[in-house]
This record gives C-alpha cells, sequence and structure tokens, in this order.
C-alpha cells in the first residue's frame, strides 16, 4: 500500500518546517522526517506548533485529514503518540488515530505543491462522514484566506511610510487591528510574509516591533514565536526589529532563543543590543515586580 | 566639546559588509529628513550633562514608551563644514529642552547632508536607550516637574504611573 502525505498548503507546510527547525535548533530533523520519519518523531517535533491544519495522509484509496485547533501550547509536555490519540479535543474529528494506525515507521512524502488538489479530495472525503466538522473547516479557510489579502496589501502600502521609534503609523495602527480582529488567522498571514522575507525589511523590522508592543493573551505565544523565529531573519534590521519585539514582550521564554541569537550574531552593534536586552530580560525575570 | 543630537533608527546605521569604507546605508539619509533644507538637531554639552533630560523630552512626544536610538556628534564638525548653525525652538514638553537645546542645520545641500551622515557613522556615536531606560527617564523627568504628565500620551502616562493612566 502507498502512503502520501501532504500539507495544506505551502505556508503551513513552510511553517511546519520552520517550528521544527526552531523548536530543535535542528533543521537536518525535518530532512529525516521528510524522507522516512516515525510519526511519533513528527509529532512531538511539532508540540510547539499553532497551525489549525496538521496534514493531510493518503494511505491507499483512502484519505485522512489531521487538525489541531489549538494555539501553540509551548507550556505542555511534549506528547507522546498514545497521549495524542487521547486528545480528541484537539481534532475536528477522530481522524488523528485513524491516520495514525499502523502509519509508525513508514516512509512519508511531503506534497506541498499539490495543496489545493489534497485540499479539496480530502475535504470532500470528510464532508462525507463529518458534515458538520468540515463546515468549520470551511470557515476558517475562508477567513484565513481573506486576512491574507488584507495583510499583504497592509504591508505593500506601508513601504511609503517613514517610520519612527514609539510613533504609531496607519501601518502600525491597522496592523495591531487586524492581530486583534483575526487573532491567529492573521498571525498566520504575517508570519508567512516575515519568516519568508515576502515584504520589505523596514516594514517587516516595524511590524515586530508593534507584534511585540501590542497586548493581546490570545494571540501571545504566536506572536512569541514569530519574534523568536525572526531572531534567525537574514537581514539585521528585520533582527533588530524582533529584538525590540522581544523586549516589549518581556517573556522569560525567548532568553533560550536571544542566547542562541547573540552566539550566532555576526553585527557587533546588534550583538551588543542583543546582550543588553538579555541581561534586561534576566533581570526582570529575577526581579519580577520590577 | 558640545555635541549635536539626531534621534535615528539605529539598525538604518549597521555597517554592512558591503558598505565602502566610512560608508552608509542610504536608508541612513532616512533619519536626516529635512525640512525646507534645515535638520533639526538637539545640543547636548560636552559632558554629556543635559543627554538623558533631551532624550526623556523626545521620548515624552511619542505615542508609547520605546527605545530611543540617537546619534551624536561634534558640534564644531559641522561649523568646520560651513553649516549654519541656529539656535531655535523645539517642540517637546519639557520647555527648557524647547527653549535652550533645540538647533537647526540650516542651508543644507545634498552634498552637506551626506557629509552628515559620514560624520555620524565615522567618528559619531550611535546608541539606544531601551524601553526600560526611558521608561525610567520619563518617570524622572514628571517626577522632577520637568515635563507635565497631562502633556503625555495617555499609553505613557499609565505606563510611567499606573495609578494616573
Amino acid at each position: 500500500m502507498s502512503t502520501e502525505t501532504g500539507i495544506l498548503d505551502q505556508r503551513q507546510a513552510g511553517l511546519w518546517r520552520d517550528s521544527i527547525a526552531t523548536t530543535d535548533a535542528a533543521s537536518q530533523r525535518f530532512m529525516i522526517v521528510d524522507q522516512s520519519s516515525p510519526w511519533t518523531e513528527v509529532i512531538k517535533e511539532h508540540a510547539e506548533m499553532s497551525l489549525d491544519t496538521f496534514g493531510i495522509m493518503y494511505h491507499g484509496d483512502e484519505v485522512s485529514l489531521i487538525l489541531r485547533r489549538v494555539p501553540m501550547v509551548r507550556t505542555a509536555a511534549t506528547p507522546t503518540l498514545e497521549r495524542l490519540r487521547q486528545w480528541e479535543h484537539l481534532s475536528v474529528h477522530s481522524a488523528p488515530a485513524r491516520a495514525l494506525e499502523g502509519l509508525e515507521n513508514k516512509p512519508q512524502r511531503w506534497l506541498s505543491s499539490h495543496a489545493s488538489l489534497l485540499w479539496s479530495h480530502a475535504y470532500k472525503k470528510l464532508l462525507e462522514g463529518h458534515q458538520e466538522s468540515a463546515e468549520n473547516i470551511t470557515r476558517m479557510e475562508v477567513r484565513a484566506q481573506g486576512t491574507d489579502e488584507k495583510v499583504e496589501a497592509l504591508f505593500e502600502v506601508a513601504m511609503d511610510e517613514i517610520f519612527e521609534d514609539g510613533v504609531e503609523s496607519q501601518f502600525s495602527r491597522q496592523l495591531v487591528s487586524y492581530i486583534r480582529s483575526y487573532g491567529d488567522a492573521a498571525m498566520e498571514a504575517i508570519a508567512d510574509l516575515i519568516v519568508y522575507e515576502r515584504a520589505n525589511q523596514e516594514v517587516i523590522s516595524e511590524a515586530l516591533r508593534w507584534v511585540g508592543v501590542m497586548d493581546h493573551p490570545p494571540t501571545h505565544n504566536y506572536r512569541l514565536w514569530l519574534l523568536e523565529r525572526s531572531l534567525q531573519s537574514s537581514s539585521a534590521r528585520v533582527r533588530d526589529g524582533a529584538l525590540l519585539g522581544l523586549v516589549y514582550l518581556e517573556d522569560p521564554h525567548a532568553m533560550t532563543y536571544l542566547k542562541r541569537a547573540i552566539e550566532k550574531e555576526q553585527c557587533g552593534e546588534l550583538r551588543r543590543d542583543m546582550e543588553t536586552s538579555l541581561a534586561q530580560l534576566e533581570s526582570k525575570t529575577a526581579c519580577p515586580s520590577s | 566639546m558640545p555635541l549635536l543630537l539626531r534621534k535615528i533608527r539605529k539598525s538604518r546605521w549597521y555597517k554592512y559588509p558591503w558598505l565602502e569604507e566610512g560608508g552608509s546605508q542610504a536608508d541612513a539619509l532616512l533619519d536626516l529628513k529635512t525640512d525646507d533644507n534645515i535638520l533639526s538637531v538637539w545640543y547636548i554639552e560636552d559632558d554629556k550633562s543635559n543627554l538623558e533630560r533631551v532624550l526623556a523630552a523626545l521620548a515624552s512626544n511619542s505615542d508609547n514608551i520605546s527605545n530611543v536610538d540617537y546619534a551624536l556628534f561634534e558640534e564644531q564638525a559641522m561649523l568646520n563644514m560651513d553649516i549654519k548653525l541656529d539656535s531655535t525652538k523645539g517642540n517637546v514638553p519639557d520647555d527648557e529642552v524647547s527653549n535652550s537645546w533645540h538647533r537647526h542645520l540650516s542651508e543644507l545641500s545634498a552634498m552637506k547632508l551626506a557629509m552628515i551622515a559620514k560624520t555620524i557613522q565615522t567618528v559619531g556615536e550611535i546608541d539606544r536607550k531601551q524601553p526600560q531606560e526611558v521608561k525610567k527617564l520619563l518617570k524622572e523627568s514628571v517626577v522632577a516637574g520637568k515635563i507635565e504628565s497631562s502633556k503625555l500620551n495617555p499609553k505613557i502616562r499609565a505606563a510611567i504611573d499606573p495609578k494616573v493612566g
């Protein structure tokens, strides 16, 4: 029986892959997964992700869709395969257990380029037995697509603005407003532009500052992840924006990522700012009331 | 030797490997935006005794507590380049800062502006006050009566004194 696995679309596949690299600082891990990793490993590495859709699996004529509907749970213990099977509330339906059965240690192949085809096929199959859940999925997708377009337009228009630290701009106001309105869906669209450096560096840097400044607990973990991830950007200007965002966010979780970033940082001025920020974060952790 | 201060965004002044010796990123000129060929700067005593007060005043014009990146460069370097330097009233909530320490570098040509950028990049001092430090400076200025709390953005007011916000 041939087995193929696909991620919903290129963006999510990429984010998923990046998350693994970020989580474990071992991008090679994905290459192993890509070829023949046990599913248990995939799930372990996926523990910090916040994607709604985990993947679509084909085994023979049968298709299964694995969904997680929870935001990133960075404090959760790493889930084992057995534990995931019990987490019915993390999925729209019982697909995870079904999809995982008998697939451990079998080769997987990621088909992100066929995303839409996979999605329609999987959706059709799911619709037959899971009407209500599938409708929920559709609504979620439509909302996310609209958000993508808005966010892309926002980043494009912002190229004409000149930003100043501490001063709100039309861009920052709209960015914060989108995140408040669309939550993780907006964050996914923003992360797509930022992680793949598909927008102007100055705009990205500005966005990261405000991602850190804004107070919005429902997206806190996603924003934290994006800022930590952006410390690895190829652009020093973007890394500086991420650093400032993390300074505003004041989450001690970032300390590990900052330490790693300091080790790798080639730009002397930026490295010194990272060290200062890390020291402040450490002192804040030591004296949380200050 | 007295200094001049210009608020900048530090990352626009990073020395990238592809820059020529002593060169600046072209984007650094975004921090030297002129109006009627005038560049607004702030006078800093040679012992930097008024530096923190000026930084607090600049931060008090913001919408929220933020880092303040700035460049310091010698006033004499401007005079050596025949750049006209005028004392004018500034626009910050701290009256003494506005009245005493605001300067205009005027009648600037594009060439002179590029020379200012080069001066900042090669012999200037570029630094950052972290948001936490800025918050402390703002609080001190308000407590000392140098900045009226009512002139601050409500978000800043709330951040430096949650009871007032």
